[in-house]
Formats: C-alpha cells, sequence, structure tokens
C-alpha cells in the first residue's frame, strides 16, 4: 500500500506530505521554544537587578559556535542544491559537512563551554550579610557601586580550595583560592561592563584565601548550575534543548549521508524531498540559534 | 484537481494489485500502522483510562459523604492492598483495625490523578486520537493517514505516558497531588522528601512530557491527512463536519501543547536540578523542613508563569476536548434526523473562529492572581467573545433537528441528550467570564458543575454516541439496542442527580478541595446544602454502576452481536459507509470519487431518503466520473 | 510519474525555486551550480556580517545615548529579527512558498506573541491596591 504524495506535490494544494508535515513540526518548535523564551522573560523580569548576571558567558567561543551554525546551515542547502542536480559526490561531501558542524557546535558546548561552568564557584551574599564581605563586593565608600549607581553586588566567583567543603553540609565554611576580576579589584569601574574575552581568574595566596560562611550565602551557591540563579537556569534549559535538536538533527544527517543515501538508487527525488525536509528543520535548530545567542552571551 | 484524482485512482488501483499478505499477528493487533488499528487501541486505552479516572473518583466521593469513615465490606482492604498506606489510612476501633478510608493525602492524589487521566488519557485519546484516527480517514476517502509509521510512533508514546502514570500510583508517596493544573510552588516542593526522579510529581511530569510529544506528533499527522489525503471531489465543502472539527482540534493541539512541554521542562528543572523557575523568593513551606525557614531555593522565580503557560494550553485543551464530540453529534444528528445540517458554512466559520479566540481568552482562569484591570477587562471581553460561536454551533445542530424524521436509536439518544447538558454546561460558564463574579465562584462546586456539564454530559455522551455509532463499522456488530437505552437512561438520570446540586453547593460556597465534603470547615455558611454530599456520592456510584452495562454490552457485543446487515446500517450519506464493516487493509475496495455534501439526506426527487457522497448525480454513468488523466 | 524511478541522473525541473530558464545540461554543471547556490551563499555571508555587528552592538551602551532603559535589548533583538527573517526567506524558501504554508505560520507567530505580549501585560498591571512586599 502506498500513500499518495509522500514524493511528489498534490496538485491542488501543491504540497507533498513531507513538506507540510515537517512545517506543522516547525510551527509547534516555534511554541515550544516561544514557552521556554516566555520563561526567560518573567525570570528576567522578575530578577532583582543585582541577581540578573551579565557576561558570564565566553563571547568568542559562543560566537564562534555562531559561525559554525550558520556554516552549516549553507553547506545543508548546498548539499540539496548538489543532489537536485544529481551531482551525488558533492551531496555527500556537502552533508558530510553539514553534520561535522553540528558535532563540532556540541563539542564546544560539551566540551568547552558546560565544562567551564561545572568547575567555577558561585555564591550570593545574603543582604544582611554583605558588609562583613565588602572589600570584595565594592559596593560602600568612595568609587563604591553604590556611588557610581549601580546595583550592589552581593555575588562571589571563584575557584574553592576544596569542592567537597562546597558540597558537604557538615563543613560551614568555604574557602576560595582565586576569585574572579571583580571580587579582586570590585570598587573599578572598569567592572562594570561586560568584557569580550572573559578575563582570568586572580589568585590568592596562601594566608589571603578568602573564607565564605555558608550561613552568609543565599541557597543554590556552588558551581554555576542551575540551582544558582534563574539566569543560569534558563541558560542550560535552553542550550540543552536546543543542544538536544542539533544532535537530532546531526542523527538524522548521519542516517542520509550513511545507510539512507542508497535510496538515491532508486529515488532520488525521494531523498531529495528527505533532505530538504530535513534540512528546514536544521534552519530552525538555526534560527532558534539566532535568538539565543544574543539573550544569554550579549544582552 | 483532475491531475489529483487521476494520481489518486491510479494509487488505488495499484495497492491491491500487490498488497495481498496479511501481516502477523504482531503487525496486525499490536505494532499496527492501520489507522483504524490505531484508532482502536486508542480507544480501548482510553475507556479504560475513563473508567480508572471514574473509579477514583466514585472513592472520593466516598470521603465526601462519610469522611473518615471506612469504606464498606472488604473494598477498603482492597484498596489498600493496591494503593498502600499513603493514600489509604487505617480506621481503628480502640486498637483493631476495623477497616480503611480514604486519606486526606489520598485525596488530593485522587483528585490529581482524577482530572488528568480524564482529560489527558480519557477524553483526548478518545475523541480526538481513537475517533479521529478511525473514522476521519475514512470519511476523506483516505486509504490510511499521511504517515503511519509516525501514527503507530504517537500511540507508543502515549502508551508510555500511560505506563508511567499508572506506575506513579506505586512509588514511595504515591502518585502526583497537587492537582491536575499542577500549581507550583507546591508542586514544585511536593514529595521532595523521596528520590529524585521515582516520585509522583517528577512521575507525573515525564508522563506528560510523553504525551504531550503524542499529542503533537497526531495532530501533524491529522492535519497533513486532512489537506492531502482527500479523495478526489472531496472539495473543501464536501467534508464532513467531523472532519472540519478534527482538523481545528489538531490545529489547537499542534499549537497550544508545546508552551506547557515548555512548562514542564522548567518544573521538571525546578524538582530534578533546584532551579528556581516558578520558586519565588523566600518561600516558607511548613511541611518542608523547619517551621518558619525559607526553603532553600535561591529564588527570584515566578508561580504566575506557569499558570500562564498552562492555561495557554488547557483552554484550548477544553475545546480540543469538546469540538470532536460537537463533531460527532452532527454525523449523528445529521444521520438520524435523515435531514441536512443547517448551516454547515457557518458551523465551519464558527470553529475556526473559536479556534482562534480559543488562544487569546486563556487568563479568565487566572482572575485570583491579582491580574489588574487592564488584562482583566481585555480577557473578559474575548472570554464572552467566544461564546458566540459555541452558540452558533449549538443552535445549527439544534435547528437541524427541526421538522426531521426522527429515529431515536441508542446514538442518536446519546447524540440529542448532549444538546441540553452541553447548553447548562456552557450557558452556566458565562458568569464566570467576568471578574466580578469569579472571584466568588473561583474553586467552588460551581465551577466544578460547569466544566462537567461540558465533558461530562457533553463530550463523554458525545463519545457514547459515537462509539453505538460506528461500531457497527469496527466490528461488524450491531450493539445491542435494549441494553444502549438501558445505559443511557441511567446514565442520563444519574449524571444529572450528580452534577445539578453542585450549582447549588457551588453558590452556596463549597469548596472543591474539602476532603469531607466541608464537613469540618466553615459548616455555618454551607451547612443548608452539605445535605447533598449524600446524594450526589450515592448518584455517582449509580453513574458507576450503569456504565457496566455498557461494558457487557460492548464485549458481548463483539462476539454475539447481531451481524450488520449491510455496510451502511445507518442509511448514512459519508464515505466510511462505503467500506466493508470492518474495513480491510487500505480502507476501500473501489476506486472512490466524491460528487457531492456530506448531507444529502431527503433529496427531493431522489429514489431514496440518502444519497452517499460516493453516488454520482442522476444521470451520469459510473465509468464517465473518474476523470480522463489531465 | 513512472519515469522518476528510470533516470536518476536527470536534473528536476519542477522545483519552485527552479526559475531560471537555462537549461542543466549535464556539461554545464559548474557554471548553473554556482549560478544556483549564489544567493545561498550571499545570505550565508550576510548573517556572518550581522553577527558581527550583534556582538560589536551589545558593547555599544544604548541606553545611555539614547536615555531609555531596554534599548540594547531591543536594537539587538531587531538585528536579531532580521538574521531570522534572511533565514526564513531565502534557506527555508519562505518568500516563494505558498500560502498554505506561511498562513498557519503567520498564525503560529501571531499566538507566540499573543503569549508574549499578554503574559508581559499580566505582569505590568497588577492590582495596586494590595501590598507587594518589596526588597
Amino acid at each position: 500500500m502506498e500513500i499518495p504524495y509522500t514524493v511528489r506535490p498534490r496538485p491542488d494544494t501543491g504540497l507533498a506530505n513531507p513538506k507540510l508535515g515537517i512545517w506543522l513540526f516547525i510551527a509547534s518548535e516555534v511554541m515550544l521554544f516561544g514557552g521556554l523564551f516566555a520563561g526567560y522573560i518573567f525570570m528576567r523580569l522578575g530578577a532583582e537587578p543585582w541577581m540578573w548576571p551579565h557576561g558570564w558567558l565566553n563571547v568568542p567561543v559562543g560566537t564562534f559556535n555562531t559561525f559554525i551554525l550558520i556554516a552549516s546551515s549553507v553547506t545543508v542547502i548546498l548539499s540539496w542544491e548538489a543532489l537536485k542536480m544529481r551531482n551525488f559526490k558533492a551531496f555527500k561531501g556537502w552533508l558530510a559537512a553539514t553534520w561535522i558542524c553540528g558535532l563540532a557546535f556540541l563539542a564546544v558546548k560539551l566540551g568547552k563551554e558546560w565544562p567551564d561552568k561545572f568547575s567555577h564557584f558561585g555564591a550570593y551574599i545574603k543582604k544582611e550579610s554583605a558588609e562583613k564581605y565588602d572589600q570584595y563586593l565594592g559596593n560602600e565608600g568612595e568609587g563604591g557601586r553604590l556611588e557610581r549607581q549601580q546595583p550592589p553586588r552581593l555575588f562571589i566567583s571563584g575557584h574553592p580550595k576544596n569542592w567537597d567543603d562546597v558540597k558537604n553540609p557538615a563543613v560551614d565554611k568555604i574557602v576560595l583560592t582565586g576569585i574572579d576580576e571583580e571580587n579582586h579589584t570590585p570598587k573599578s569601574a572598569e567592572n562594570d561592563r561586560a568584557h569580550f574575552i572573559p578575563r582570568a581568574m586572580v589568585h590568592l595566596h596562601e594566608g589571603h584565601e578568602l573564607v565564605l560562611n555558608k550561613k552568609d550565602l543565599l541557597p543554590g551557591y556552588g558551581a554555576f548550575l542551575p540551582k544558582l540563579n534563574t539566569y543560569l537556569a534558563c541558560y542550560f534549559m535552553i542550550t540543552g534543548l536546543h543542544g538536544l535538536h542539533v544532535l537530532g538533527g546531526v542523527l538524522v544527517f548521519l542516517y542520509f549521508w550513511g545507510p539512507g543515501s542508497k535510496l538515491y538508487k532508486t529515488n532520488p527525488e525521494q531523498l531529495c524531498n528527505r533532505i530538504e525536509v530535513a534540512g528546514l528543520f536544521w534552519h530552525l535548530v538555526d534560527l532558534v540559534w539566532i535568538f539565543v545567542f544574543p539573550i544569554f552571551y550579549l544582552l | 484537481m483532475a491531475h489529483a484524482a487521476a494520481a489518486h485512482t491510479e494509487h488505488g488501483q495499484d495497492d491491491h494489485a500487490h498488497d495481498h499478505h496479511e501481516p502477523g499477528f504482531w503487525r496486525k493487533w499490536v505494532f499496527s500502522t492501520d489507522h483504524k488499528m490505531i484508532g482502536i487501541q486508542y480507544t480501548v486505552t482510553g475507556l479504560a483510562f475513563l473508567f480508572l479516572g471514574f473509579g477514583l473518583m466514585m472513592l472520593m466521593r466516598w470521603s465526601i459523604a462519610h469522611g473518615a469513615q471506612a469504606l464498606p465490606g472488604s473494598l477498603g482492604t482492597l484498596m489498600h492492598a493496591i494503593f498502600g498506606p499513603a493514600v489509604f489510612d487505617e480506621v481503628k476501633e480502640g486498637a483493631n483495625v476495623v477497616g480503611y478510608s480514604l486519606s486526606t493525602q489520598g485525596y488530593n492524589v485522587f483528585g490529581a490523578m482524577h482530572g488528568t487521566i480524564m482529560v489527558f488519557f480519557g477524553i483526548v485519546p478518545i475523541a480526538f486520537a481513537g475517533f479521529g484516527n478511525f473514522v476521519m480517514p475514512l470519511q476523506i476517502g483516505a486509504i490510511d493517514m499521511a504517515f503511519p509509521r509516525l501514527n503507530m510512533a504517537s500511540f507508543w508514546s502515549f502508551f508510555i505516558s500511560c505506563v508511567v502514570m499508572i506506575w506513579s500510583f506505586f512509588v514511595e508517596g504515591s502518585a502526583a497531588k497537587s492537582g491536575w493544573t499542577n500549581y507550583p510552588p507546591l508542586a514544585g516542593v511536593a514529595d521532595q522528601s523521596h528520590s529524585v526522579i521515582f516520585n509522583g510529581g517528577t512521575l507525573w511530569l515525564i508522563g506528560m512530557v510523553f504525551n504531550i510529544t503524542s499529542s503533537l506528533l497526531g495532530a501533524v499527522n491529522f492535519i497533513t491527512t486532512f489537506i492531502q489525503l482527500r479523495a478526489p471531489g472531496m472539495t473543501w465543502g464536501r467534508l464532513p463536519f467531523f472532519c472540519w472539527a478534527q482538523f481545528i482540534t489538531a490545529y489547537l493541539l499542534l499549537l497550544a501543547f508545546p508552551p506547557l512541554e515548555s512548562a514542564a521542562i522548567m518544573n521538571l528543572f525546578d524538582r530534578v536540578f533546584g532551579s528556581s523557575f516558578f520558586m519565588p523568593t523566600g518561600l516558607v513551606v511548613n511541611a518542608m523542613g523547619a517551621d518558619g525557614q525559607p526553603l532553600q531555593y535561591s529564588g527570584g522565580g515566578s508561580p504566575v508563569l506557569w499558570q500562564h503557560l498552562f492555561w495557554f494550553l488547557a483552554h484550548p485543551e477544553v475545546y480540543v476536548l469538546i469540538l470532536p464530540g460537537i463533531g460527532m453529534v452532527t454525523e449523528i444528528v445529521a444521520c438520524n434526523s435523515r435531514k441536512p445540517i443547517w448551516g454547515y458554512k457557518a458551523m465551519v466559520g464558527a470553529i475556526f473562529t473559536l479556534a482562534f479566540l480559543s488562544f487569546i481568552v486563556w487568563a479568565h482562569h487566572m482572575y485570583m492572581t491579582g491580574m489588574g484591570p487592564k488584562v482583566s477587562a481585555f480577557f473578559q471581553t474575548t472570554t464572552i467573545l467566544i461564546s458566540v460561536p459555541s452558540v452558533i454551533l449549538l443552535t445549527a445542530i439544534l435547528l437541524s433537528l427541526w421538522g426531521g424524521s426522527l429515529r431515536f436509536n441508542t446514538p442518536m439518544l446519546f447524540a440529542s441528550a448532549f444538546l441540553p447538558m452541553f447548553g447548562i454546561g456552557g450557558l452556566t460558564g458565562i458568569p464566570l467570564a467576568f471578574n466580578a463574579v469569579d472571584l466568588y465562584m473561583h474553586d467552588t462546586y460551581y465551577v466544578i458543575a460547569h466544566f462537567h456539564y461540558v465533558v461530562a454530559p457533553g463530550t463523554i455522551f458525545a463519545i457514547f454516541a459515537g462509539v453505538y455509532h460506528w461500531y457497527p463499522k469496527a466490528s461488524g456488530r450491531m450493539m445491542n439496542e435494549f441494553l444502549g437505552k438501558l445505559h443511557f437512561w441511567g446514565s442520563l438520570i444519574a449524571i444529572n442527580c450528580l452534577f445539578m446540586p453542585m450549582f447549588l453547593q457551588g453558590m452556596a460556597g463549597v469548596h472543591r478541595r474539602w476532603w469531607d465534603g466541608g464537613a469540618s470547615a466553615y459548616v455555618a455558611t454551607v451547612e443548608p446544602v452539605l445535605h447533598w454530599n449524600l446524594f450526589m456520592s450515592q448518584a455517582a456510584w449509580a453513574l458507576g454502576a450503569v456504565q457496566l452495562i455498557f461494558v457487557v454490552n460492548f464485549c458481548w457485543s463483539m462476539v454475539r452481536g447481531r451481524k450488520v446487515p449491510n455496510d451502511n446500517p445507518w442509511d448514512a450519506t459519508t464515505l466510511e459507509w462505503d467500506t466493508p464493516s470492518p474495513p480491510p487493509h487500505g480502507n476501500f475496495i473501489k476506486p472512490i470519487t466524491v460528487y457531492r455534501g456530506p448531507y444529502e439526506y431527503s433529496v427531493p426527487g431522489a429514489d431514496k431518503d440518502f444519497s452517499p457522497q460516493s453516488e454520482p448525480p442522476a444521470g451520469t454513468p459510473a465509468v464517465a466520473a473518474v476523470p480522463a488523466h489531465a | 510519474m513512472a519515469d522518476q524511478h528510470s533516470q536518476p541522473p536527470a536534473p528536476a525541473a519542477d522545483h519552485a525555486t527552479d526559475a531560471d530558464p537555462h537549461p542543466h545540461g549535464s556539461g554545464s554543471h559548474g557554471h548553473s551550480y554556482l549560478h544556483h547556490v549564489r544567493p545561498y551563499l550571499l545570505v550565508g555571508a550576510a548573517l556572518f556580517v550581522f553577527t558581527l555587528i550583534t556582538v560589536g552592538l551589545s558593547y555599544v551602551d544604548f541606553d545611555h545615548i539614547f536615555g531609555s532603559h531596554g534599548m540594547n535589548m531591543k536594537i539587538g533583538m531587531a538585528v536579531a529579527t532580521f538574521k531570522v527573517c534572511l533565514v526564513g526567506a531565502w534557506f527555508m524558501h519562505l518568500k516563494s512558498e505558498k500560502s498554505s504554508i506561511w498562513l498557519p505560520l503567520g498564525f503560529t507567530f501571531f499566538f507566540c506573541l499573543g503569549l508574549f505580549v499578554l503574559c508581559l501585560l499580566a505582569y505590568t498591571d497588577p492590582i495596586h491596591s494590595t501590598s507587594h512586599p518589596q526588597h
């Protein structure tokens, strides 16, 4: 039994089934990411100004990943055009470039960006305890953030001496051996703006270590994980779900590049449609990233 | 169009040339890609969940009527053995255990799961996925759905969600207990003392993610099928109304469900990774940790965000529940009044308007969230507007009865009872559209009565009508008419005894979440209406007993029912009656072409009182009707 | 319909974007291929450039320049929307697509915007007479 219009378009609607199907799927994906972005909007509007961070992500790496994704969007089109011209070799080549780009994107995400967050310590100081740490926060006094009409800084980040102390509820203090530039020179106006390249951590010498009392910290302190604040929760949720879409796309392309390409011998038209449909999905992935990149990395 | 016709016919003939091998047992009955089998699988699974959801409610009605008294006989022992001590308390006399009663926590569990199961696992799978899968492709003259394997994937995704939901009853602390709306922050913190993944709240979310995925795949498939696989001659104006209703329903599911999926993912993050999407700063919950201490969340989240995303789905979901029902009733009313539907075009226009408006009314469920006057005015206006297309639908069906030659067989009885019942449900909803009334009525039994009139004697009656109507097509046998009528009259009386007093109770202020029906709370204000509790509970149990008649009829007719006299036992016009009963793989044994509208009953001058859509106009030789290759 | 099986090397001449009148014989592969893909390469290049522009603009303090809050976000979103339109129109072929595709898609964007706007409206329109604890 053969379902009609799986390859050729139906004359009166002008559409083949797979193309209509993928567009409907894309519509539902738009609503899915729309819901997630609605979450982002709520979280950002609802956040206290000192709690919503700027410049936490590595912009050059993010830009690089954006380029990779755009490039893969071009290669998938080239691959489809090659197939339309019945140039099988070029089709294979461009498709390989596409899934390699997809894998590279995931590799950067999972090999560099996320692990950077997992190994970085951050904590919000409770307002009532802020005075104790003000030499690292730089809110009060001459040249302080309040004087510069900046929202107070209540965040300390850096590298803990011992990660077990962070997790162990029996230990009530966390020792930091290195802190970020903002906490090292907290009153510098230089810290008020985001930096293109993240600045290196400042190592503290033995004896100058910063000791945080867990009682002074808001819940959620520790590695840069979703529980630290709503920005990271949104970041991991949206980039995670986007990453799953990338992975799905890569698997589909791998299939069409490998066993799926055999269809060329029997029905190249259908293979061509399949690449087009997979390509449409891939452009959606690119399209979502175009919004994700500025709202998390830049703005 | 002519080209389409030719291509379609060509395929049709192709199929029968090489499609005579029968699939094996597993491919035929379990991992089937045939839309009819998948429709039946959905319907049967959905009916099972409908009865499960109703069973939970019957137990809840016991505690509403009798409080903490032990359940009668060995029922309590059985329930305690199944659901465990998290849900059923021991009832003691001195030191002896004399029985078991639903615990207060158990009442929450059953309440949450009753709603979830009825909406997401009962009605949508039957009315949309079940009937839509079985009937819609037949009615448009398609050989199958556009993506048969996707269809199977959709069912099995649904099946996984069913397994997860059932499983959640048996983990520590039992199933989800924060209401079917799963409002945070309660939904974020409930069950947190148990395992991170294997607890009721988290399993509920995982189950919902699978359920939503299933709905999305199904919706894509339905819309594509509807647009692409219409038989030659099946123009937009010749589509049966049921198909239009399914099409719109699929669109609602496609666009409304994803925001709930994103909300479910956020809630999963809150529960599993400890994030604060829905956790406001400084939240204190006495049952969690030390009293008066804020919970261990970094905070900054918004519980109202969940409500927005949830109701963005759940209001269109209301139309997902009712539109397939209206579609089925329309088909059955037209067939059994032997008359065309009055205002077909107005009805199609009305459901388009309904679908559009249903996306911008959702916050009328949220008047209690402290919504300001501007937003409130907007949502009150759209809510009132949306009642207009609903009234058009009901009026059109009602007027279709006028002057018809009515046949009161079982499907027609259910379909005609649908009309006043849905009318009561709809009209009692209008006061709730207004902020000022809703603030008082919110979460009272008035609201319960309102939406149960829409979905229980509304949609579920339509589902019963549909089952009785299309059973002969699916099985080749008729259901028993006497048992069917008994089922109908019993259901109609019991269901009204059950829901009508709820309006009284609700207006007096009885709250929906009182586990003992209000006997221990605010007795002074609600006392005069509390005596209805026992009566309503008895009506609920009677309603349950009456459904046994249906189960018996359904099973018995499958083996012993009267064989269908011909392929078209109801003398109907639509295409599904042009196939054998049950239809074979590939559906139609002859190439099908459509020549006329869906409801050509009692056409003046015709030799019988129905003219099937596939019947060529008088004087046209059948051969010439197949267009030549253009 | 049957001939599609018998001759895989023939170029497909029925595609919607296939508007140019030049015949693509097997000998002119190179030229017509480039001709075909040039718009895609241009759009790809434009996306690269606009990505750099987005990054650059984010380091300019527009809030200060325009004296209004959230200007950086508005400008950044405008650039992103423009990029998305490029992807949609050329890569996803929406500029030459049928109304049966983009009409439902238009509704999707409308409902999505409705979700944003109405949520925001509800957020910015609370009842003022009740007390909201300020931090």
